[in-house]
């Protein structure tokens, strides 16, 4: 386990992200909490028709000069993104691997807790 | 808007059918029987076409029989029905008692084709009342699809569950497989539960909830925090292209949306969408269609907003927007101010003059009177946003007033983003700095609720303050 994951998520938000930064704000533990769900909620179109399926995710899957949106939002790839941002907070590859950093800088905090709610409703009644 | 006064009218409690309302667009209406209509509902859906573009009507598809019925709808300007097809008791899936369950669908497919046939004018939706086990529907909704139909209601009732949760991920995957990409699937509107469904289900047939649509990278600002037309940013893209702006980056800036794809686009989201925003890496208002984008958006019922510096507004522009404009979020702007003074305003962006400060001033304070002299207090609302930077994290009390001048309805003090290393000069650091920043923004933020404004992502003033100043609450 990296010394990132070892440290203390009140750590991370003080030591690692300097307040005054874009990901200042966000807790650095969120996503070890809760699963990302950005893909089956959110949708962001380029200028250039790139179709990007979180607002700073580096993913490009698909474009509209090419395809309809919906086909592109029904593809395998697409699928793959839910599926692997619906394991973050049990894999937290967003603290290790270079590829899923930007997670650290989310902007879709409340989108995703709202979405962790109702996730998490009807469960905790079932328990 | 117009229609929301369908709502303020109809006691929606009294209306035993039920209608659910997207504001402009969609009226969905359901009525218990089509053969004995009651006068409520026959209000009910006199008042949706006139308030609404498009008016669904729901009734047991039993009734297809009885086409003067149906054809009187076409007279009221009836633009969808949808045919509730009851699974419960078996009662539609096994009432002709053909001796298997293939033969049921089968009857409801043959009968769906030949109501499109007789009713062309007509939207056809199939409205499914649910068994416990869904499942067997899926090659159903299949075969619906391959005809030609495009939208479906899966009438679960109450509170998700673990079969049924299950049951519907199995067959949203099967229709993501089988290729049926222009379905859409609804839950029912009228179940205040439905978003609970569409993300427990994993429904990507409906269930999108918010649209980010760039549209333009143009921009003629220079704010020092921009990553692509601040001072430091220009420098550092033309530092390796021999102190020029390379074609590649010249053509990126100049880069807008295909108008066309963009309508497309905006006509073919789901209702489940509740707010459409308008960005870029420039100025979204510099694209020519942005104000008829926003009108689109807002026909269709969604929510809009636009992340400007507010100068390219015209009065005719502010007297269409005013127009569009509804209640709190319905429409609106986050302007992109940064400073509370011109003097300011052209420290954070050296191309600018204390004129383009005047003219964004004059555009949102239109905005506002428009607002405040309409009788119902609709309009366009707005949040005064600052990029807070070493240039300006002294004089945040400036722009706590400027908005508060303006009536903006939030302020947001936005910690400045570190994207590259050029920026890193800009973020505010060391203790004395932070120290005098934390007291400026505390002044900022006790004015600006003292004052009635919301503070946007409040939680950034809070750790402001509780590390500089030793204080939580704001």
């Amino acid at each position: 386990m990296s010394d990132l994951v070892k440290k203390h998520p009140q750590e991370l938000v003080l030591d690692e992200v300097r307040i005054g930064v874009a990901n200042g704000d966000v807790p650095a533990n969120l996503y070890s909490e809760i699963p990302c769900t950005i893909g089956y909620s959110y949708i962001r179109f380029e200028v250039s028709g790139n179709i990007v399926p979180c607002c700073i995710a580096k993913h490009r899957i698909g474009d509209i000069k090419k395809n309809d949106w919906r086909e592109v939002w029904h593809s395998g790839a697409y699928e793959s993104f839910r599926r692997k941002m619906s394991r973050i907070h049990l894999e937290r590859f967003h603290l290790v691997d270079p590829e899923w950093t930007f997670c650290q800088q989310c902007s879709h905090v409340p989108l995703n807790q709202a979405n962790a709610d109702l996730l998490r409703k009807g469960r905790e009644e079932e328990k | 808007m117009q229609s929301l006064n369908l709502l303020e009218r109809v006691d929606l409690e009294a209306v035993q059918g039920l209608v659910y309302l997207k504001p402009t667009e969609l009226c969905y209406v359901r009525v218990a029987s089509l053969t004995k209509l009651t006068s409520i509902d026959s209000v009910v859906i006199s008042e949706a076409v006139r308030y609404t573009s498009k008016t669904f009507v729901s009734f047991p598809i039993e009734e297809i029989n009885n086409p003067e019925k149906i054809l009187s709808l076409l007279k009221l300007g009836v633009n969808g029905l949808a045919l509730r097809a009851s699974y419960e008791d078996k009662k539609f899936l096994h009432h002709e008692r053909r001796g298997s369950e293939r033969s049921g669908d089968l009857d409801l497919i043959a009968k769906v084709e030949r109501f499109r046939r007789d009713f062309p004018s007509f939207e056809t939706v199939v409205e499914f009342q649910l068994l416990p086990d869904m499942r067997i529907l899926a090659p159903t909704i299949v075969r619906l699809y391959e005809d030609g139909m495009r939208w479906v209601v899966l009438n679960a009732e109450g509170e998700p569950d673990k079969l049924r949760i299950s049951g519907f991920r199995e067959i949203f995957e099967y229709l993501r497989i089988r290729g049926c990409s222009y379905l859409n699937v609804y839950f029912p509107f009228w179940n205040r539960q439905f978003r609970e469904w569409d993300i427990k289900t994993q429904n990507t047939f409906s269930g999108l909830f918010e649209v980010h649509i760039d549209i333009s990278n143009r921009c003629t600002h220079s704010c020092t925090f921009c990553g692509l037309y601040g001072p430091a940013a220009l420098e550092d893209i033309k530092k390796d292209n021999g102190g020029k702006l390379s074609s590649q980056v010249n053509e990126f800036m100049k880069m807008e949306i295909d108008s066309e794809h963009c309508y497309q686009i905006i006509e073919s989201l789901p209702w489940s969408v509740n707010i459409v925003q308008f960005g870029g890496a420039g100025d979204p208002l510099m694209h020519r269609d942005a104000v008829k984008f926003i009108t689109a958006v807002r026909s269709r019922g969604f929510k809009v907003s636009v992340l400007s510096n507010m100068e390219y507004l015209e009065e005719e522009d502010l007297l269409e927007l005013h127009r569009l404009g509804g209640r709190q979020d319905d429409l609106h702007f986050i302007a992109n101010v940064s400073a509370g003074t011109p003097e300011m305003y052209v420290k954070t962006r050296p191309r600018q003059t204390d004129k383009t400060f005047d003219k964004v001033s004059s555009v949102l304070d239109r905005l506002s009177t428009l607002r405040e002299s309409s009788a119902d207090g609709r309009g366009v609302f707005f949040t005064v946003m600052c990029v807070v930077t070493t240039i300006n994290c002294q004089s945040l009390l400036d722009v706590a007033k400027l908005a508060v001048k303006l009536r903006a309805q939030k302020l947001w003090f936005k910690p400045m983003e570190l994207h590259a290393s050029f920026q890193a000069p800009l973020i505010p650091g060391g203790n004395e700095m932070m120290r005098d920043m934390a007291r400026s923004l505390k002044e900022a933020a006790d004015y600006a609720l003292s004052h009635g404004l919301e503070l946007e992502q409040q939680e950034y003033c809070e750790q402001i303050f509780e590390r500089y100043l030793g204080e939580i609450h704001v």
